[in-house]
């Protein structure tokens, strides 16, 4: 029953896109490298939620993981895509206080300090 | 409450022990929640509790064993939803202690933990109660007109 989680990602000079979809509940799904990049011309990835239908805390768990990660590169991370009830739980648990959340692509990506 | 749901009802499912198999003790909460009367708000707080309740009766309770089900008993009332979740294993305790989110990031600690603090923070009550069959029950209480949940970051 278990749908998985898709990534597919872009990248626009020093900032990576990811897109997520489907459901984000095993913490070992995806290893958190999979998700950051290696490249050192790396300084901000971007998830994009919008497509993600389920969290639980398992997938809670490997969120965790990908900022602990993006903190020892460093990586700053930022989101959109949310929906109300998910950001209310990365809210509980303090995630926003290190993955930082917007409305939408364009003012994560002018937060990360780029400009289309 | 919609006149359609019986004030007194009770409804119960069994579900195997095998991860995804919460969504159908979720899809069930939404469709009863919503019939009687629950808010959007309220619903996706009961749905990501019965999820961890759920999760942590197959693992905790029943150790995955697909064998053992996980039974989950929804009883309406006129101003609340009782959802008592059993596991058929030996029992368990729940975690002391709520979790810290910077030690776990900077003390390089496991990054799980996270079900029982969100069954407390999205519903009413949460009980620990030993169960018929030996095992352990989970009571999630919500109020149709429940609290707002609160956050910490």
């Amino acid at each position: 029953m278990a749908k998985g989680l898709q990534i597919i990602s872009r990248e626009e000079e020093w900032v990576k896109i990811i897109e997520l979809s489907g459901e984000i509940t095993k913490s070992d799904e995806v290893p958190p490298d999979q998700i950051l990049p290696p490249s050192q011309e790396i300084k901000a990835v971007v998830l994009n939620f919008s497509k993600v239908e389920y969290i639980n805390s398992a997938g809670i768990a490997l969120l965790i993981r990908v900022v602990r990660l993006a903190r020892e590169k460093p990586i700053a991370v930022l989101a959109h895509g949310l929906n109300s009830h998910y950001e209310k739980i990365f809210n509980m648990v303090g995630l926003t206080n290190y993955l930082y959340i917007y409305p939408n692509e364009g003012t994560a990506l002018a937060a990360a300090g780029l400009i289309r | 409450m919609n006149e359609s749901v019986g004030q007194e009802d009770q409804i119960e499912i069994r579900i195997p022990s095998r991860t995804g198999y919460e969504k159908v003790a979720m899809a069930a909460a939404e469709v009863i929640a919503k019939e009687m009367g629950m808010p959007l708000a309220r619903r996706e707080d009961l749905s990501t509790a019965l999820s961890e309740a759920t999760l942590n009766a197959m693992e905790h309770g029943n150790q995955m064993n697909k064998q053992q089900q996980v039974v989950v008993t929804f009883n309406l009332s006129t101003d609340k939803l009782l959802v008592v979740v059993s596991d058929q294993g030996k029992g368990f305790h729940p975690p002391e202690g709520v979790p810290n989110l910077e030690e776990k990031i900077e003390g390089n600690f496991s990054t799980w933990g996270w079900g029982w603090f969100l069954m407390e923070q999205l519903v009413d009550q949460v009980e620990v109660v030993p169960s018929a069959s030996g095992g352990t029950s989970v009571r999630l209480v919500v109020m149709l007109e429940g609290k707002v949940t609160h956050t910490n970051g």
